[in-house]
């Protein structure tokens, strides 16, 4: 770490951390060629304690990318095919009645693992988007009126086809808010793609099974806590707050960014700032976090996210460059 | 709290600025009253203390304030504070202050207040208004150059504010900072409009400024007496005198007519033109007048001579013991409004012998034109009918008005082409009569004092006399008389030298004149030896420096020598430069006491011409195209004079333009050099300053939006070597800025950073926008800056 300051890790940590870190981005690279970017958002997603939505096209490694990050996290791993018949009990668990004993007994769902990859979640119907929700938000699932706590690093990554909406049904706003980020994976270039090739001859058939995690629950519920407290200026605040003010103002956006999107908005910041190994935020954090984060609580077309979101961060002021 | 109720800085500074600019324009109003500078602006200097070091505190404790405070009651409670003080001044018997100038202090103390709470939006307006209301309170009542400075401070001020809320309000409406684009091409106009009226105020002629309130009209008093007033209508006692102030016309109009022993108007030109010089040695006149004409001649000048009102040209020096001029005028004999310079007629003299200047007295059988009253509207005018010349050469009909103080005479103080005179309820014309050629006196032994005698009269255009035929066609005898005196031909020889070449009419009068006012000397000390046979002779042909009755003998008997008909008059001139600002109008005292002469036309219709240099007879008035036109030639004329000094700032001007940039950035090189800070964290930041500064200057400003480092990375993209020490510095700019205050200098920094301030301060100097660099970064390590050539050099048009 560069910079010494007042966080809750302790000094010796800061060069493990900042290993471990590589480690896991080394990997997650040598799963998922040519996607640095992608890979780093995703980093900021996990140790910012969001949960992930990637839309993207069919075949371009977003299950690869779910089941590598939740082997690397040393956490289980679980994933829901999501088609239209899906029930919400089908994700949370259900109850069923032991023949012997004569009780019922709770079978967990899928949610009960560390990450979850919801496939297409779109085809889900509403209801079982729903299902959804709650465990997102809070970490828990209610069933029959008892309530279940999920894992405290509890991670969905879900993802979605653009190009077929067709028999979909497309997430409310207000489960778009529960995801802290949206990504596109993309195509990779020519050649990574070429690599990628080369390395399903010459690697292992499936280079998960090989995996080591690189980080423990316990690690990872540490860091994400540390992250947590990393300082935030008041001036970085504030404009943090003049951005959000003028997505609700802006004509084109028929919903602005929420209070709870300003907080996701700022732990992102934060678990940026942390992967630069900094232990304070910096107006580059915001904005390179701005599009994921922001981008999924905007209620505009899906190809003029990106621009205007570029004009607004072009055109409200950052805060003035003095103490 | 809320921070939409918070103001930004500069905005509060505007405000700020504008409160201490009323306040300063308050405190000159009572500086030109009393002239105690280190009394009122000691106390405004420490309100303004006040004022800016609770501004400060309040701007402080803000933002730790959940709610703003209810403080506008409490600050309009200072309302009564200049109240309390006056009370406790009156009572220590201290000399006490006006009632509108408490008030508007409380004004002031309630502005004061306001802006020093003015962190808040709402109590900016209020501000604002309050110190405008002040500003025009400051500006109504004196025209002193430190209220109208402050003045146009505070309206400067004033528009900066709007523009800043104007961006302000934007900015909360659409949630986003929009570019900013300060009109500042359109806002030079007001403002050049406001400094040059700074200017025209400092340097211009006060009279010419003054004169232009006469635009305004005013009301008349409020009746009521208030030992601490100041001198004005309806305000003080001094209407009642009324003797400074011709203001007061209108209330003393009907004014008692008083008598009084005093001596007549020649002994004023005895005092300043000292006694006349009695001869012993009889001398022999010999007119050269027909025959038919010597006898009456005669005779008039003996009737002349025993009313002892003749006019030597002869007179004493002015002697050791003798009053001075100072004590004479210190005094006005009477005042006159409207506009001068003009010459009001005492006497007339027409028959010269060669050393004096005998009036014509009126013949029984002499017709003069018959004095009737005509009533227009509710005023009697007294008229005369008389032939005039020609319409064409009259301006119109002018009206002045004349107020006699200390002038014993009965002779009223008239204008040559007199046309009307009006004496508020006179309305009987046997109180008036002839006392020479267009002479009136009133029936009395004095004009009434302090009592306005209107005239009207018409100034003759000398442009429209250039086709003038008509001199001398109807000459009179009396007037052309040429005195035998020694070296009569001379007068002749160098009349006719003098307007060689010259057609006859307005021109030979002109050149003549042109000749005694450029070649001459205006000398009222100046005095012929006494026992010179003609003072006359001695002025023109040997001394060439004289008081102005010998300007006016000369001209006289040269344009004679040219067959013109001309007479000497004596009266007063009523100067423009004695013109009184404040009062609208001007004193004639007794230094004014003048001699001229006047030039037959045609008819009973003379013209003034005045051949002493540095007066100037009055014109019609000029028409808008013809004003215009003598602004340009005095404009003009000025820049003519001072061409060279003109040319040389222009040239600096010019200078100053096209280095602007280059000026600027070395000046802000210079304070980042001079002043740099010992701190990491603020030398970070000074640098950072400079690196935005040294953008704007060079029409690339950095985005709202963009952090230096990106964008000082884009700018220097030509400078790949530099590009760890750009991303160095954006880091360190983000670690000055937003790191906490504990957060350390990272230690690979600690040694390198003011290494790294300087690398990046060169190559932002040597940057070039639009050019590529190809030169190594060698020369930009020195710490000498690049010449001012070589810095221009590479600051491209933005364009």
């Amino acid at each position: 770490m560069m910079i010494s300051s007042a966080s809750s890790s302790p000094p010796s940590s800061a060069t493990e951390h900042r290993t471990a870190i590589a480690r896991l981005r080394e990997f997650l690279n040598s799963v998922v060629h040519g996607k640095r970017e992608v890979i780093e958002q995703v980093l900021v997603c996990l140790f910012a304690r969001g949960h992930l939505l990637i839309e993207d096209k069919p075949g371009l490694g977003k299950t690869t990318l779910a089941k590598a990050l939740a082997a690397a996290v040393g956490g289980r791993f679980a994933r829901v095919q999501c088609t239209p018949d899906l029930l919400p009990s089908d994700i949370t668990g259900f109850n069923v009645l032991n023949q012997q004993s004569m009780a019922f007994e709770f079978r967990e769902g899928p949610v009960f693992s560390d990450v979850l990859l919801t496939d297409e979640i779109n085809r889900a119907t509403p209801r079982t988007q729903s299902a959804l929700l709650e465990a997102m938000a809070e970490r828990q699932v209610t069933v029959d009126a008892t309530r279940y706590r999920l894992s405290p690093q509890f991670f969905v990554i879900a993802t979605q086809n653009p190009s077929e909406q067709h028999g979909t049904y497309p997430l409310p706003e207000a489960q778009l808010d529960r995801f802290a980020m949206k990504l596109s994976i993309g195509y990779p270039a020519a050649d990574d793609e070429q690599r990628l090739l080369q390395a399903a001859i010459e690697g292992p058939a499936d280079p998960l099974e090989l995996a080591e995690p690189i980080l423990s629950e316990d690690e990872l519920g540490h860091w994400q806590t540390h992250v947590a407290q990393l300082p935030v200026a008041t001036s970085l605040q504030q404009y943090m707050v003049r951005v959000a003010q003028a997505t609700r103002e802006h004509p084109h956006v028929l919903l602005g960014v929420s209070p709870r999107g300003l907080l996701v908005w700022q732990r992102a910041a934060q678990a940026r700032a942390f992967l630069q190994e900094r232990e304070y935020v910096v107006p580059d954090d915001l904005q390179e976090t701005a599009l994921p984060v922001l981008g999924v609580r905007l209620a505009v077309d899906h190809d003029r996210v990106e621009p205007l979101l570029h004009e607004l961060l072009d055109t409200v002021p950052l805060p003035e460059y003095r103490r | 709290m809320s921070p939409d109720e918070r103001c930004s800085l500069p905005q509060q500074a505007w405000l700020l600025i504008a409160a201490s600019a009323s306040a300063t324009a308050l405190a000159g109003v009572e500086y030109s009253q009393t002239g105690d500078f280190s009394g009122v602006f000691g106390t405004v200097a420490t309100a303004l203390a006040i004022m800016f070091a609770l501004a400060a505190w309040f701007r402080r404790s803000a933002r730790t304030w959940s709610t703003s405070p209810s403080i506008s009651p409490l600050i309009l409670l200072l309302m009564f504070a200049p109240f309390l003080f006056e009370g406790c001044v009156r009572q220590l018997g201290w000399e006490p202050h006006p009632l509108e100038v408490v008030l508007i202090v409380g004004v002031q103390a309630v502005a004061c207040g306001l802006a020093a709470a003015s962190v808040w939006w709402r109590h900016q307006p209020l501000t604002l208004i309050a110190g405008l209301f002040v500003s025009l309170f400051a500006v109504t009542l004196s025209a002193h150059g430190l209220t109208l400075l402050a003045v146009c401070v505070f309206l400067l001020c004033g528009l900066g504010w709007m523009i800043t809320k104007y961006w302000s309000t934007l900015e909360r409406r659409m949630g986003t900072r929009q570019p900013r684009r300060y009109p500042w091409k359109t806002a030079m106009v007001p403002i050049v409009v406001l400094l040059l009226m700074t200017a025209g105020v400092g340097f211009a002629s006060t009279d010419r400024l003054w004169a232009l309130a006469g635009w305004v009209p005013s009301s008349g008093g409020s009746g009521q007496d208030d030992p601490a007033a100041r001198r004005g209508i309806g305000d003080g006692e001094a209407l009642v005198a009324g003797q400074d102030d011709i203001q007061s016309f209108g209330p003393i109009e009907n004014a008692p007519f008083r008598t009084s022993e005093e001596p007549s108007l020649y002994d004023l030109f005895n005092d300043l033109y000292e006694e006349p010089v009695v001869r012993n040695q009889k001398q022999d006149r010999s007119i050269a007048l027909p025959p038919d004409v010597v006898q009456q001649l005669e005779a008039e000048m003996a009737k002349s001579q025993r009313a002892t009102k003749e006019f030597s040209t002869q007179r004493k020096s002015r002697g050791e013991g003798q009053r001075g001029m100072k004590s004479l005028s210190s005094e006005a004999l009477f005042y006159v409004k409207g506009r001068s310079p003009l010459h009001l007629r005492q006497d007339v003299f027409d028959l010269f012998d060669g050393v004096t200047w005998y009036p014509v007295p009126m013949q029984e059988n002499e017709t003069q034109p018959r004095l009737t009253m005509e009533t227009t509207g509710p005023r009697p005018w007294l008229r005369w009918s008389e032939p005039v010349a020609s319409f064409e050469i009259f301006g119109p009909v002018e009206p002045h008005a004349v107020k006699v103080v200390h002038l014993k005479t009965n002779i009223i103080p008239t204008p040559l082409s007199l046309r009307g005179v009006h004496i508020d309820q006179l309305d009987r014309s046997d109180f008036f009569r002839w006392a020479g050629p267009r002479l009136l006196q009133m029936e009395r032994e004095e004009l009434p004092e302090l009592t306005p005698i209107h005239l009207q009269s018409q100034a003759i255009d000398p442009h429209r006399l250039a086709e003038w035929k008509l001199w001398g066609v109807a000459p009179d005898p009396r007037s052309r008389v040429i005195p035998d005196v020694p070296d009569q031909d001379r007068i002749r020889a160098l009349a006719t030298a003098w307007t060689h070449g010259v057609p006859r009419g307005w021109e030979q009068i002109e050149a003549i004149v042109r000749r005694l006012q450029t070649e001459y000397v205006v000398d009222p000390d100046a005095r012929a030896p006494e026992d010179h046979p003609s003072p006359v002779m001695y002025f023109l042909l040997e001394s060439q420096r004289g008081p102005d009755y010998q300007f006016a003998t000369a001209a006289a008997l040269l344009l004679r020598s040219l067959d013109y008909s001309t007479r000497l008059v004596g009266g007063f001139y009523v100067s423009p430069e004695r013109f009184d600002t404040r009062r609208q109008h001007t004193p004639v005292v007794t230094a004014d006491t003048h001699t001229w002469i006047e030039v037959h036309l045609a008819g009973p219709q003379w013209i003034t011409v005045d051949p002493t240099p540095g007066y100037a007879v009055l014109r019609p008035p000029p028409g808008w195209g013809e004003r215009l036109l003598i602004i340009a030639i005095a404009v003009g004329s000025w820049i003519t004079t001072h061409a060279v000094s003109l040319a040389l700032a222009a040239m600096c001007l010019a200078a100053l333009w096209w280095w602007r940039r280059p000026l600027l950035i070395t000046w802000a090189w210079w304070r980042w050099r001079g002043f740099a800070a010992v701190e990491p964290r603020q030398r970070i930041l000074q640098t950072l300053a400079f690196v935005d500064r040294c953008g704007q200057l060079r029409g690339k400003s950095r985005p709202p939006g963009l952090p230096p480092g990106r964008w000082l990375s884009r700018q220097l993209s030509n400078e790949p070597h530099l590009s760890d020490e750009i991303r160095r510095l954006g880091r360190l700019a983000d670690w000055a800025c937003f790191a906490p205050a504990a957060a350390v200098l990272p230690t690979s920094e600690v040694s390198r950073w003011p290494q790294l301030c300087e690398q990046v301060v060169a190559a932002v100097w040597r940057w070039q926008p639009d050019r590529e660099v190809a030169h190594p970064p060698a020369s930009a390590r020195s710490k000498n800056p690049p010449s001012l050539v070589s810095l221009s050099m590479g600051i491209a048009s933005p364009s």
